[in-house]
């Protein structure tokens, strides 16, 4: 670390995460169920992540690395293939209820505000749904018997929730239909509705990318913020590594589905350690970048419907070792609290597991996809 | 700086006609030279696509371009007024001299055709004292000179990746050597490894044969690194032009700075950055005096009734700013005097 932002303060650290998952796993059926026996996407595969209170952690990764799929996964809206996930380190039981309660506690802020807010209703029916369908949190007693709270308490709750996410006056934004908000307030409606049931964990996913410059940080800090005044976890997913620098404490790097490197945000962007990581940051624009950028890697990412053998990267990786083609290396940690999955960080390897990959081979299997890949890589449309 | 090639003065472009029309660009000075990559910044609504549309003529309806004039120097002595030309003279400067290429390749090409197919199309109609084969063979020259294997002729979009595609549009672009490429956010949908082997493609190529870019995006950042000159564009004025180094280290408009100081940086300490306050104007309800002015943390009392106009900064290097800090009689803040201030975020 470069020493601490004064953006953000330091997560609390032990204790039991407020959000864990062990192993998720995700694969799509290829052209959905009816067409079963064509394969599988493997769109995410063997990813774990603890969540703390009030710590922000970013899943960076391009389009296709599976960092929305596991965003979905997280909030529960899709099912895993495999994997758990722990709330306040309990598993979660089955059935609706649990759901509910799942729901209640962790909420998804969606990337295209233009598209999660209903043009058709102003903003205080976005933010009544969730208050009647979960309660309003906080306060079990004030409930009439139809279990909704009364009118007055409602127009409180929801001037409250605006004026935590900076729209003022709250009673005129209650009363704006979406197409009368601008992109950022558009987005600053879809937090506050994820706001109303109080949740312990907030995902975001993407949430500025659909905004226009001058107004992300706006919305980066409000994130920022609400950790800090509410003790919120958040999962910033992002494919702007320097973003993710500026808000989370820990980055996780995902590459077709995997988590290829994990650690403290500023650690993992000034010293990657994973090959991935390093041509991530070398294409990444910088205007302080001295001399023109070399990138550290070429091609594109695999195709997910047959990934490659081994670490999914070694066929862009200028690095690749033999080992690198047949074993799936595995998270280990190296360094404090940074981990990379990578051959290149592990001992005790034989010559002959050490042996560079041909060019040729890597070079090879490089070649850009054949049909289909966008489709088969974009977990999106499947879920 | 090498002579100018393309000249655009007092551009103004109105999308409807009478009381209810709205100034989509109003009196935007451009110049790019030859050779050179010029980049036009600015956010969604700030006009600069609809100034590339109308610099190409291919504004449409209810778009109208109401008055400036845009001339293309191809040698000296052969000047062309673009807002002149008519649809036979546009023909032929179109993809000849002046070749466009859009953000999202998927629809710019044709979903049923092959590529080699589209690419031999624009040969075909320009080129007619080529036969079949040459045409095949240049169309296959074209996709190797922007790395795609000669082979892909045959495959249709879909079954290209989205770099690829965007590469097929580059190597049209470039089929008949044109000497103005003018790109609209031509990577703004690829991944940040795909944007940047096209950029290296692009700038290779552009060292070999000497076209100049007319580069649109909303991303800073990029264009400080690629770009010769930076205009910066906001509401559909032009706010800024400098070179893109002196544009990075020593920025003259508020709102200029602003941008920059939007983008976290990837080195040095993490700091709180602060953005822009509000959100860019509507341009049916422009705001009176400097249309900056409600967003600006350094407003003058001058700046809510007068307009700034785009005037050479003092002590600037070709550099021009529209704000009434720069103005005899004023002394502007020291991040905005021109001085090489490190822009927060950056290392010191």
């Amino acid at each position: 670390m470069t020493g601490p932002s004064p953006v953000l303060a330091e997560p609390e650290a032990g204790g039991v995460p407020v959000l864990e998952a062990h192993g998720l796993t995700k694969h799509f059926p290829v052209g959905g169920t009816r067409f079963a026996g064509r394969g599988f996407v493997h769109a995410v595969d063997d990813v774990s992540l603890r969540l703390v209170r009030g710590g922000i952690t970013s899943i960076v990764g391009e389009s296709g690395s599976g960092k929305s799929t596991l965003a979905k996964l997280l909030a529960r809206l899709i099912k895993p293939t495999s994997g758990s996930l722990a709330l306040d380190g309990r598993a979660i039981p089955p059935g609706a209820r649990a759901g509910r309660r799942y729901a209640r506690q962790v909420q998804l802020v969606l990337q295209d505000p233009f598209a999660s807010l209903n043009p058709i209703h102003d903003v205080r029916y976005h933010l009544v749904r969730p208050l009647k369908l979960h309660g309003i949190p906080g306060d079990g007693a004030g409930n009439d018997a139809s279990g909704l709270r009364p009118r007055g308490n409602l127009d409180e709750a929801i001037a409250d929730l605006l004026s935590r996410v900076a729209l003022a006056p709250p009673e005129a934004f209650a009363a704006k239909y979406p197409h009368e908000l601008s992109g950022g307030q558009r987005q600053r409606v879809a937090i506050a509705r994820a706001l109303a049931v109080a949740p312990a964990v907030l995902l975001a996913d993407e949430p500025v990318s659909m905004l226009d410059v001058s107004i992300r940080l706006g919305v980066l800090n409000l994130l920022a913020d609400l950790r800090e005044r509410e003790g919120l976890a958040i999962v910033y997913v992002t494919h702007d590594i320097a973003s993710a620098r500026y808000l989370a404490d820990t980055i996780a790097v995902m590459y077709a589905g995997r988590i290829v490197e994990t650690g403290p945000a500023a650690t993992v962007t000034d010293q990657p350690a994973h090959p991935y990581t390093q041509l991530l940051l070398s294409a990444a624009p910088d205007p302080d970048r001295g001399q023109a950028a070399s990138l550290r890697g070429r091609g594109a990412p695999p195709n997910l419907v047959a990934p490659p053998p081994g670490c999914r990267f070694h066929p862009r990786c200028p690095h690749a070792m033999r080992i690198c083609k047949q074993t799936v290396p595995s998270l280990t940690e190296i360094g404090a609290g940074q981990a990379s999955a990578c051959w290149l960080h592990a001992s005790g390897l034989s010559a002959q597991q050490r042996a560079p990959l041909k060019i040729a081979d890597s070079q090879a299997a490089s070649e850009p996809p054949l049909p289909h890949p966008d489709n088969a890589a974009e977990p999106g449309e499947e879920a | 700086m090498t002579e100018p090639l393309l000249e655009v003065r007092g551009l103004q472009v109105d999308y409807g006609v009478g009381p209810d029309a709205v100034r989509a660009v109003a009196g935007a000075d451009l110049t790019l030279h030859r050779a050179e990559v010029l980049g036009l910044a600015g956010e969604s609504g700030s006009g600069k696509s609809t100034l590339a549309y109308a610099i190409t003529r291919l504004l449409r309806p209810p778009g109208v371009i109401t008055g400036g004039s845009v001339r293309l120097h191809l040698a000296p002595g052969s000047t062309r007024d673009l807002l002149a030309a008519g649809a036979s003279e546009l023909r032929g400067l179109r993809w000849n001299h002046l070749a466009v290429v859009l953000q999202s390749a998927m629809h710019a090409l044709n979903p049923v055709m092959p590529v080699g197919a589209q690419l031999t199309d624009v040969l075909q109609a320009h080129r007619p004292d080529l036969d079949r084969a040459a045409r095949r063979a240049k169309a296959g020259d074209l996709l190797e000179q922007v790395g795609i294997p000669a082979g892909r002729l045959g495959s249709y979009p879909h079954e290209l990746s989205g770099g690829m595609r965007q590469r097929v549009m580059i190597a049209m672009a470039i089929a008949l050597d044109p000497q103005i490429l003018i790109m609209d956010e031509p990577t703004t949908a690829l991944d940040v490894v795909t944007q940047r082997e096209i950029l290296e493609e692009l700038m290779a190529l552009r060292d070999r044969l000497g076209f100049s870019v007319l580069f649109i995006t909303h991303d800073l950042s990029l264009l400080i690194e690629i770009a010769d000159t930076i205009a910066v564009m906001y509401a559909g004025r032009l706010v800024e032009t400098a070179a893109a180094n002196e544009l990075y280290l020593a920025p003259r408009h508020p709102y200029t700075l602003g941008l920059l100081r939007s983008f976290p940086s990837l080195h040095g300490p993490r700091k709180t950055m602060t953005g822009i306050a509000g959100s860019p104007p509507d341009l049916r309800q422009l705001p009176s005096g400097c249309v900056f002015h409600p967003r600006c943390g350094y407003v003058l009392d001058q700046c809510a009734t007068e307009r700034p106009p785009l005037a050479e900064v003092p002590h600037g290097n070709r550099h021009a700013a529209a704000c009434w800090l720069q103005a005899a009689g004023h002394s502007p803040p020291a991040e905005l005097a021109g001085k090489a201030v490190a822009v927060e975020g950056s290392p010191a």
